[in-house]
């Protein structure tokens, strides 16, 4: 049976009225209010082309296309550069792996012209990728853009994480200055220096030297070489009680903020050695060993295909 | 019927109200106009040819700096319009001269006042008037009346030391400096110094350190400490000299890096004239670099 709504009682008309009125006023509402315009100004929005910011204040690199903001793209390495002069002269530079880690940071802070105190932080010296997080990172080779995210804290003390530190924030969305050469090659006391292996067949290439013979690079391994002062070239097997020539296996252990000695077991040779006077010498050779877990014997790591140029004063 | 013509004048009334909301917002909205920036600077009331674009504001401090070919000021104030330092670099008979504000009780001897601060749009306003001298210490050193005006948007930059302050109370009430200088306690020992630390009042808080020596560790010192102590001034306004409390407390020194020292203090201050009069100070918090002497 089908009901005249004139029929309804008044009061459930009233009602039924009241209602159509209230949802056709705001649905009305709703689709009048909503502009297209703005959602297309949403979409369209690019994101701004760089965000550095020290301990959360933005540092004023002015315009867009500032000459004292720039990415160099190296085979080996991308540099991050950046200088301001103004209310504070700033300089900061920041070195990534082609991959995105963090490799090393530098930001130099000036006091008073002409700048008689200059305040220096660097990163964490030990597993530098993990104490500046990249949350981002894609090179564009089409567009030679770098797109980066990154955050973390450069240190008064490079050896002590609760030294004075200050707090670098960046977003970057940048062209970059090609340059085909190495960045990363290492020198000690100008003298060439090299360590490379494959940690469980995967490369491994040091970027830094820590101290004399001392090999680090973005991630948890160091690798110490020793070789015996007189030690005639050839090969020498070396467990962890050997004291003359030997290679140091050691990961960086983030609850005690300390290198770990692994159980190393291997071959060390050098075919040549370099003197540089004062019994100071540099040895190229090879290396190969299996390294264990100190903590967990069943975690092995073999280590192969090592090649080496030291330095060693004796 | 009459229900129907409702519907559709509310209907047709909603859809007025929100249909072209950029038009309706453009009639009504008057036209902005973009404050004047001034910055206005007179020596002996004349009007020198300075301008500045902005004031920077650098953690809780705000800097006004420019230049122009003769004149090179800076003014150094907190946000609540305590004076820092002021002073002019004055090119004058061929050579660069500085004059400065009376920095003993400054906030007694020199008039500044921020008659705005607009911390959502970021723009300050005021003026200060007062002479500078060429000896910040010598009210009777040659000086330069110096007054002026500042209307100016503020640039959030980065501190260079982050967190530089000396805090303390002083029988209850917070105290916090603004400005400090360091001074040779002897004129050929570059080792013992004294950082004077000053706020815009009568107060001034005296720490004693040796660069070498004053490393981390904790010392309790009395009123004969050469150093590794602190003490507390108050200035007199009519000898014009400052009385040196008698002190007696504790300092920690917590860090030492680059030329800067970290700690904490407390002490209590008796009046060398007036045993009855004493000052107690508490929670004292430093963080302070070494600047070149005074």
């Amino acid at each position: 049976m089908i009901t005249k709504f004139n029929d309804v009682h008044p009061l459930i008309r009233n009602r039924v009225v009241l209602k159509i009125i209230f949802f056709a006023i705001f649905f009305n509402f709703i689709l009048s209010c909503s502009s297209t315009d703005e959602v297309v100004e949403i979409i369209n929005e690019t994101p701004p082309e760089y965000y550095i910011a020290v301990d959360g204040v933005k540092t004023d690199f002015s315009t867009i296309d500032n000459p004292n903001l720039s990415v160099t793209v190296y085979n080996d390495a991308v540099v991050l550069g950046a200088t301001l002069v103004g209310a504070t002269p700033i300089s900061l530079s920041l070195t990534y792996t082609k991959s995105g880690d963090f490799l090393r940071g530098t930001l130099f802070l000036y006091e008073g012209a002409p700048y008689n105190n200059q305040f220096n932080f660097r990163n964490y010296q030990n597993f530098p990728a993990n104490f500046m997080q990249v949350h981002n990172f894609e090179i564009n080779d089409v567009n030679n853009t770098l797109t980066i995210d990154f955050e973390g804290k450069l240190y008064s003390d490079v050896n002590n994480l609760a030294s004075y530190h200050r707090n670098i924030r960046g977003i970057l969305n940048k062209n970059f200055v090609r340059v085909n050469e190495n960045l990363l090659s290492l020198f000690y006391q100008s003298i060439p220096q090299y360590c490379t292996a494959l940690i469980n067949g995967e490369s491994w290439v040091a970027k830094e030297i820590g101290s004399e013979s001392t090999f680090t690079a973005e991630d948890d391994y160091r690798f110490i070489i020793h070789i015996a002062e007189n030690t005639p070239p050839g090969s020498f097997e070396f467990d962890p009680n050997s004291i003359g020539n030997y290679v140091k296996f050691q990961r960086f252990n983030l609850n005690s903020n300390s290198f770990e000695d692994y159980i190393v077991s291997g071959v060390i040779s050098y075919s040549y050695r370099e003197f540089h006077g004062a019994r100071r010498y540099s040895h190229i050779g090879t290396f190969s060993f299996l390294a264990t877990n100190p903590n967990n014997p069943a975690e092995t790591i073999q280590v192969t295909d090592g090649v080496f140029r030291n330095f060693q004063t004796y | 019927m009459k229900r129907l013509i409702l519907i559709s004048a509310l209907i047709a009334f909603s859809n007025i109200g929100c249909s072209d909301n950029t038009e309706a917002v453009s009639e009504i909205e008057p036209e902005v106009v973009a404050p004047e920036n001034k910055f206005e600077l007179y020596v002996n009331g004349a009007l020198t040819d300075l301008t500045a674009r902005n004031a920077f504001l650098i953690e809780d401090k705000i800097i006004f700096q420019t230049r122009s070919f003769d004149f090179e000021p800076t003014i150094k104030i907190s946000k609540e319009g305590k004076i820092g330092q002021i002073h002019i670099d004055y090119f004058e008979f061929g050579v660069w001269r500085k004059f400065y504000n009376f920095r003993n009780f400054s906030s007694n001897f020199y008039s500044l006042e921020i008659t705005s601060y607009d911390t959502i749009l970021n723009r300050i306003e005021g003026n200060f008037s007062g002479f500078l001298y060429a000896d910040p210490d010598n009210l009777n050193s040659q000086s330069k009346f110096v007054n002026g005006s500042f209307s100016l948007p503020v640039i959030e930059s980065v501190p260079i030391i982050l967190g530089l302050n000396n805090t303390a109370k002083i029988n209850g009430v917070d105290w916090k400096t603004i400005h400090h200088y360091m001074r040779k306690d002897n004129p050929s020992d570059y080792h013992n110094l004294t950082l004077h630390t000053l706020s815009d009042d009568q107060f001034k808080i005296l720490l004693k350190f040796n660069r070498q020596n004053s490393t981390p560790g904790i010392y309790s010192f009395n009123n004969n400490s050469i150093t590794n102590s602190v003490k507390i001034a108050k200035y007199n306004t009519e000898t014009h000299e400052y009385l040196v409390y008698d002190c007696t407390g504790t300092l920690e020194v917590t860090e030492r890096v680059f030329n800067l020292i970290r700690g904490t203090y407390s002490f209590v201050g008796q009046n060398p004239n007036d045993a009855s009069d004493t000052i107690e100070v508490t929670n004292g918090n430093f963080f302070l670099n070494f600047p070149q002497f005074d």
